[in-house]
């Protein structure tokens, strides 16, 4: 019987080898992952008229539940900066770019992709090789430390609170700021839509 | 038995790890130094990938776009210019609107308002000067705060250090740093963190160690990263000790002032600025050849 067993195809792994232990020594115990579960508890019956009334509850619930969403349908928000503004898509047509140079445009950007590929994957190998750097010295700093004074080290390595949360923005523009410029006259006017539930 | 024999082991282990900690905390001096930043204002100039790259983009979406309004004002003139060429009526809605300004005329007007503005221009009058001690210069590049400071009667190019003293962190140490450095000044530091970045280890000449009576072998400097916020130090408000002269100085400068051994700990931790000039002709090759393959491969088929 184990011999087919062994044999079988659709047996997974374990139980095949469990099945060749069992065959090579006869009646040794082997253990396999089921065996350490706990075993299933048993159901207690239920009176079939209270389980029906526990459903009935279940479903009235959930129906109330549908009928409340139903009466007002929620709203999205929508995605204004992905959608072409109404006066614009009255006249799409008009607004068709006639000009030649879209081909050769397209073409010369998928001769360029190529270039951006192994740009961008050869400043990603040197970022990556500085951070590994940086994490290496700072590692072997604080190997030294702990070899000098098991206090420093403790201290070292405890966060500091006045970091956090941290926040690094730093915008970077093309060119530095006038000195002693005066902007013209005018009003900030937010435009940005409220939307509201 | 067994298990408390490998304890006693452990136990053991950790005694002489304990006494080994003694022993070299005996063995060296500690410093800790301070990796002051200014990290750069302005963006670096494109390098001839990047151009390229911006170019193609950008005439590409340009192809792909839509008319903008100021587009079809144009052609909208342009049709009315031919109307009125042709000598044929227009009604009055077109009459008033032939009555305003082009679109091309209001192009003039905005090119004209635009080359009446002055950029402030990238390379600043300190750059010019070479005025070392000042901020504001090379802006698109990061600046490493390096002071002179006496040693033994030597003057020494390097980082602000301290000598760690008993009984603090090492960041009670950087702290002590930063608060001579910004005594009576406007300056404004942030320490990034407790820990140290990197480490120099040195042992003191024979000669020196025998001078010594503490009986210290060698000495190690902790370096901390430090980000400027705002201010600039002032060499007569710091103490002498700390510094003599100081100098606001870019990667370039800093590995041919510093020393080679004290400029490699330190340039590890700092982070790279922008792709080396020769990694972008590596690029560059790499797809001179690719294009080359690509041409002999249509010209096999």
């Amino acid at each position: 019987m184990y011999r087919n067993l062994v044999n079988l195809p659709f047996v997974n792994s374990s139980l095949k080898t469990s099945a060749k232990c069992l065959f090579d020594q006869s009646r040794a115990i082997v253990t396999t992952a089921p065996l350490f579960g706990e075993p299933m508890k048993k159901k207690k019956k239920m009176d079939p008229m209270q389980f029906k009334l526990k459903v009935e509850r279940k479903v009235k619930k959930l129906e109330k539940e549908i009928r409340k969403l139903s009466k007002t349908k929620p709203q999205l928000k929508p995605l204004i900066e992905y959608q072409l503004p109404p006066e614009i898509l009255k006249d799409l047509n008009t607004r068709k770019r006639k000009e030649a140079g879209l081909e050769e445009a397209e073409e010369q950007m998928s001769k360029i992709a190529y270039l951006c590929n192994v740009y961008r994957s050869e400043q990603v190998k040197q970022e990556m090789h500085s951070f590994r750097n940086m994490v290496r010295s700072q590692s072997k700093a604080l190997k030294e430390l702990r070899e000098c004074s098991e206090q420093l080290y403790q201290a070292a390595i405890s966060i500091d609170q006045n970091l956090i949360p941290f926040s690094d923005l730093k915008s970077v523009k093309l060119t530095p700021a006038v000195k002693d410029y005066t902007p013209p006259d005018g009003r900030k006017h937010d435009i940005t839509k409220q939307w509201k539930m | 038995m067994v298990i408390l024999r490998s304890l006693a082991k452990f136990e053991l282990k950790i005694g002489k790890r304990m006494q080994n900690a003694r022993y070299f905390c005996a063995k060296h001096d500690i410093f800790a130094s301070i990796v002051l930043q200014r990290h750069p204002l302005i963006a670096p100039p494109m390098n001839v990938i990047e151009k390229t790259l911006s170019r193609v983009t950008f005439n590409y979406e340009t192809a792909k776009s839509l008319y903008s309004d100021h587009e079809l004002r144009h052609i909208r003139d342009l049709e009315r210019a031919k109307m009125i060429a042709s000598k044929k009526m227009l009604d009055e809605t077109e009459m008033e609107a032939s009555s305003q300004e082009t679109a091309l005329e209001l192009e003039d007007k905005w090119s004209k308002e635009f080359e009446q503005f002055n950029f402030a221009s990238s390379i600043t009058a300190d750059d010019q000067n070479g005025d070392k001690r000042s901020l504001n210069r090379c802006l698109d590049k990061n600046l490493l705060l390096v002071c002179k400071f006496k040693l033994c009667n030597n003057e020494l190019w390097g980082l602000p250090r301290t000598k760690h003293r008993e009984g603090e962190t090492l960041r009670q140490t950087i702290d002590r740093i930063v608060s001579s450095l910004s005594k009576d000044s406007d300056l404004e530091v942030k320490v990034l963190g407790n820990a140290p970045c990197a480490v120099l280890k040195k042992n003191y000449s024979k000669k020196v160690q025998s001078q010594i009576e503490s009986g210290k072998i060698g000495y190690k400097v902790f370096f901390f990263k430090a980000d400027l916020i705002k201010g600039n130090v002032d060499t007569n408000k710091c103490d002498k000790d700390l510094m003599t002269d100081f100098a606001w100085l870019n990667r370039n400068e800093c590995q041919h002032l510093l020393p080679r051994e004290y400029w490699n700990t330190i340039s590890n931790s700092l982070f790279m600025e922008a792709l080396d000039p020769i990694t972008v002709e590596r690029v560059i090759n790499k797809l001179k050849r690719k294009f080359i393959e690509n041409d002999e491969m249509a010209v096999r088929n």
